[in-house]
């Protein structure tokens, strides 16, 4: 049986690491909120090359149909996997066989939301491609 | 026997656990020396290269791990299968649970940081997983896994946050640093021999399947059916809760959570078996019987010795070549390769396989591929993800590779297909007497079949894959190889490559397109005859192929007497396929003389617009696109990258040696009028074809036999016996496709006889007799078309076959030259009788060719009676071009 004054004891000790341990998960959250906007990327600049269809370029991918160009994320739905390989005009995630067409629709599960679009500027004359992360 | 009883009692699996836990620690840290957490995989590859020792440190490390979470598990279920429960106290047996995630975080993180492909696909797995954690996803990605592409936070916990902390729950757990010494020593040589054998995985980089480690492969699998992937981060949560809940329950709750443990454990069992077993390329179910079973399925089963023999190692002088693969120690001088596949850049391994991470010549060359290319291994050659993945896809799609007409057409000529147009593939042959006909004679012909045998394309190749069209033997390399045959000791071809490369030369068509319609041969002017080898006279106009077929010299094709190559006209979609499965060589092909010799205005388009192939294509036969406008077919736009429009004039380049040519509009009688509208360009410029008749097949099971298919030898075959083989202007048939009608040059496709009984030992299976012809593309192009009478006034033109008009009584009369076939009654190498329709309505190779119908006949031969008097270049022939009718009352 504890003394009351030893509870008091025990109570203050357990809510002063208590406060300590909230403090330092909320230093912890703004440490990390702060690093992500330090190192967050604008831009991702790669060649452009006209003449082709598909162009998987790190975390995107660069369709051109018919004249148009769209920039997908690589980044699968499903669980993130990157994809890198197209076969039969559809994207194919390789960790657990989920597909997309080039408009970046799911056409074959497990994933079933869209690869997200990408925002890209194009210079032509230089031949680049500017995607907005 | 009671002493080695103690000893057992002793080692306990929590004993070997702690000695699994005390090696894997050990060897950590000095692995920690050779490993760079900055160029992890890099750094791998250099251990397995040209560090044998760490290799071996690696191997130590990734077994004792791998051996300390099973013999984890094992001691877990041996906690659960105690009659009496042992309870500790309540914080230990919290930390206790979740050091089994702990052990398990470790593991992973430790996949993580081999960095190979594995490995980056499962941290953006591990990275989504955690994010979707309620609350604080974010934070502990973050804090636990870092960002993508830098492995710096994942090793630190790997090394110390996860580490110590396994250490001191072990420690909490078992009260002791160190195990038993038997238990030590015991496991210590276990892991030590496993890990000289069993060298730990590292992904090659270019094999498609991606796995995660065996521990995960169960959740990779439900995972695979888990739409919403936040399900699974219950299941993990629910089996460490059960895991703690276990002491503290009544008998009930208890009973109940070992019930569950089992179940999970056994599902999660079968789970991880279908994933190490039947998952292949991209998670697809692949059974073991399936090709490339072996390579999608067991490659991350692939383990070998480590050799410390390290004699190939120049320490003093280690170049980038050998940290990029163990093959270019011994093969970095090879020379003949063109740029785009020099060794130096991509290394032997993309194309040949093996293993590149050893030195050791056998394990490096075990499952190495002597002959990529072939359509058995392209999948993991050739066709690979950072190779030309596009054009493997496709390549079934090719009519070379699945033969579709050829099969279809021989199936509809045995009665076995009620068209002759049905889709087919010379994967799904049976065993019809058609299908046997086709394995016995014809479907040697065809991109699937192997080469089997290193050395050049020749004339009596076969197949090949990739090879068959892209292999180039230089003098080098021919004369390196000759050497080799002629004395195996010789091995100077191992530094003389043959080229793999676009030029593509008529010498790699030759093989297959000399026989059947024997377009190659037509195109180089030399007719196949009958006459044996013996009888071949000595002389320029005779020609020997294959040691004993005899060709004539007829005609050669203005374009090859130009220096035409076959694949200046035929494109890439064209011969390696688009996608599309064709009925016939006439749907896949696009290209048709009017793209070149075009009227009006021309079909081109832009270097910008070019698709991708063609672009690299261009640019690798041509240089820089940049500004040039190409022709295209008008037949599915396919750029024509030979070509150019400049100032309204079209160039041609040929594109294996760069001749230059303007390209001709087509002739003034071509385009005058509308008398010819229907008329297509190889119907008049053709000089000649091939036309064989009076075929006889027939089944005979005493013949020594080849399933081509198969390539084995076999007992019976069909026989051919072979008619009269004929070289002259060919006839004229009636194609419509899509409404619209063309007259086209056709030859006698099957005018044959087939003893089907002979096959099927049938009474009812009488001789089928068939009067089919074909469509030909006879690749015998004279500049001057036909002479106005060689078609008018013809009968082999108009399909009566070889013989003479005469007027009699005023009256157009036809005297043939063969006698009557008593199955029809026509002439042996007619179509139609004279002025007559076609007797019945299976007349041709195409369900739409078409003989000339009676009144196009007339008409035809109409023209024809006015040029047994008028000549052709008469004022009034010339005035008949424009308007026949009005030209005749005049």
């Amino acid at each position: 049986m504890l003394s009351h004054k030893e509870h008091n004891r025990r109570f203050f000790m357990k809510s002063a690491l208590a406060v300590v341990a909230l403090a330092f998960f909320g230093l912890w959250d703004k440490m990390l909120i702060r690093h992500k906007q330090i190192n967050k990327a604008a831009t991702f600049v790669f060649p452009l090359d006209l003449n082709k269809k598909i162009s998987f370029a790190e975390n995107f991918i660069i369709i051109r149909s018919k004249g148009n160009i769209k920039v997908l994320s690589s980044r699968c739905t499903h669980l993130g996997c990157r994809i890198n390989e197209a076969m039969n005009d559809q994207l194919i995630c390789p960790c657990h066989g989920s597909s997309y067409d080039f408009d970046g629709n799911a056409t074959k599960g497990p994933a079933v939301s869209p690869l997200a679009t990408k925002e890209f500027i194009i210079d032509k004359e230089n031949k680049t491609i500017s995607i907005i992360s | 026997m009671k002493k080695i009883k103690t000893i057992l009692d002793k080692n306990t699996y929590g004993q070997i656990s702690l000695a699994l836990l005390l090696i894997c620690l050990l060897s950590g840290v000095l692995l920690a020396i050779p490993f760079d957490v900055g160029k992890p995989y890099e750094s791998v590859k250099t251990m397995l290269l040209l560090n044998p020792y760490a290799s071996f440190i690696r191997n130590v490390h990734f077994w004792s791990a791998q051996l300390f979470l099973v013999f984890t598990m094992v001691h877990i279920w041996d906690y659960f299968s105690l009659k009496e429960k042992f309870i500790s106290k309540a914080g230990i047996w919290l930390r206790l649970s979740l050091g089994i995630l702990m052990i398990f975080m470790a593991m992973l993180t430790g996949f993580l940081l081999k960095a190979d492909a594995d490995s980056l696909q499962a941290f953006r797995i591990l990275e989504t997983l955690t994010n979707e954690v309620p609350f604080t996803g974010y934070l502990l990605s973050r804090s636990f896994l870092g960002k993508e592409g830098d492995l710096q936070v994942v090793y630190i916990h790997h090394i110390a946050t996860l580490s110590i902390f396994i250490a001191i729950i072990s420690f909490e757990h078992s009260r002791k640093t160190w195990p038993i010494m038997s238990s030590f020593i015991f496991t210590m040589i276990t892991v030590v021999v496993i890990s000289y054998f069993f060298t730990a995985p590292l992904h090659d980089g270019i094999n498609p399947s991606v796995k995660g480690p065996w521990y995960f492969v169960g959740f990779q699998e439900i995972l695979h059916w888990l739409s919403s992937t936040s399900i699974s981060l219950l299941l993990i949560a629910l089996f460490v809760i059960l895991i703690y809940i276990y002491p503290f329950g009544g008998e009930k709750l208890s009973f109940m959570v070992k019930r569950s443990l089992l179940f999970f454990s056994i599902a999660y069992f079968v789970l991880t078996l279908n994933g190490m077993f039947f998952r292949g390329e991209n998670w697809k179910w692949t059974w073991p019987w399936e090709s490339g079973y072996s390579y999608s399925v067991l490659s991350s089963f692939r383990s070998w010795p480590v050799d410390f023999n390290d004699e190939n190692i120049n320490v003093d002088n280690i170049n980038k070549e050998q940290k990029k693969e163990g093959c270019l120690t011994c093969h970095a001088d090879m020379q003949g390769l063109t740029t785009s596949h020099k060794p130096q850049a991509l290394g032997c391994f993309p194309c040949h396989g093996g293993n590149p991470y050893s030195l050791n010549k056998k394990v490096a060359h075990a499952g190495m591929e002597l002959i990529p290319g072939n359509f058995s291994n392209s999948d993991r050659t050739c066709g690979t993800t950072d190779c030309h993945p596009g054009i493997n896809s496709r390549k079934k799609s090719s009519l070379m590779s699945n033969l579709s007409g050829m099969i279809s057409v021989d199936r509809y000529v045995f009665n076995e297909n009620h068209s002759p147009d049905v889709l087919s593939s010379v994967d799904n042959l049976g065993n019809s007497p058609a299908d046997e006909h086709l394995k016995n004679l014809c479907v040697v012909c065809h991109l699937d079949n192997d080469k089997t045998e290193t050395g050049p394309i020749n004339e009596k190749s076969r197949g090949g894959g990739c090879l068959a069209c892209h292999l180039n033997y230089d003098e080098l390399s021919a004369t390196a190889l000759y050497a080799h045959n002629f004395n195996k000791s010789d091995s100077s071809y191992l530094r003389y490559h043959p080229s793999i490369s676009i030029k593509v030369s008529n010498q790699h068509c030759f093989g297959c397109h000399s026989r059947s319609g024997r377009i190659s041969t037509n195109y180089e002017g030399w007719h196949e005859t009958t006459l044996n080898a013996e009888e071949m006279t000595a002389g320029k106009s005779y020609r020997l192929v294959e040691g004993s077929r005899v060709f004539k010299f007829q005609q050669a094709d203005v374009h090859h007497k130009l220096g035409v190559s076959c694949i200046d006209c035929h494109n890439s979609y064209e011969l390696m396929g688009n996608g599309d499965i064709h009925a016939h060589q006439e749907n896949q092909r696009t290209i048709n003389c009017g793209d070149c010799h075009f009227t009006g205005k021309a079909n081109t388009v832009e270097a910008d617009m070019l698709d991708e192939e063609s672009a690299k294509i261009a640019f690798m036969r041509f240089g820089s696109n940049k500004g040039k406008t190409f022709l295209a077919t008008a037949k599915r736009n396919i750029p024509l990258i030979n070509t150019e429009l400049k100032n309204d004039t079209a160039f041609f380049y040929t594109k294996n040696n760069k001749k230059k040519f303007i390209l001709k509009k087509p002739g003034e009688t071509c385009i005058k009028g509308n008398a010819h509208d229907k008329v297509s360009c190889s119907a008049c410029h053709s000089a000649w074809a091939p036309s064989c008749i009076g075929c006889h097949n027939k089944y005979d099971e005493g013949e020594a036999g080849f399933d081509m298919q198969k390539n084995l030898k076999k007992q019976g075959s069909w026989v051919e016996y072979i008619g009269v083989f004929n070289a002259h202007a060919p006839a004229l048939g009636m194609r419509e496709t899509e409404g619209k009608q063309e007259i086209i040059p056709v030859v006698p496709g099957m005018v044959l006889t087939i003893d089907i009984g002979s096959y099927t030992k049938q009474s009812r299976d009488s001789v089928i007799f068939q009067r089919l012809f074909a469509p030909a593309a006879p690749h015998t192009t004279s500049k001057k078309g036909r002479g106005c009478k060689s078609c008018h006034y013809n009968p082999v033109a108009l399909g009566y076959g070889q013989g003479a008009f005469h007027i009699e009584n005023k009256k157009l009369v036809f005297e043939p030259k063969y006698e009557s076939n008593i199955n029809d009654g026509l002439p042996e190498d007619a179509w139609i009788g004279f002025l007559s329709e076609a007797k019945k309505n299976k007349f041709a190779t195409r369900s739409n060719l078409f003989p000339l119908s009676v009144e196009e006949q007339k008409k035809i031969l109409r023209v024809g009676l006015c040029l047994t008097c008028h000549e052709e270049g008469s004022t009034i022939m010339q005035e008949c071009l424009t308007d026949f009718n009005s030209t005749r009352k005049g």
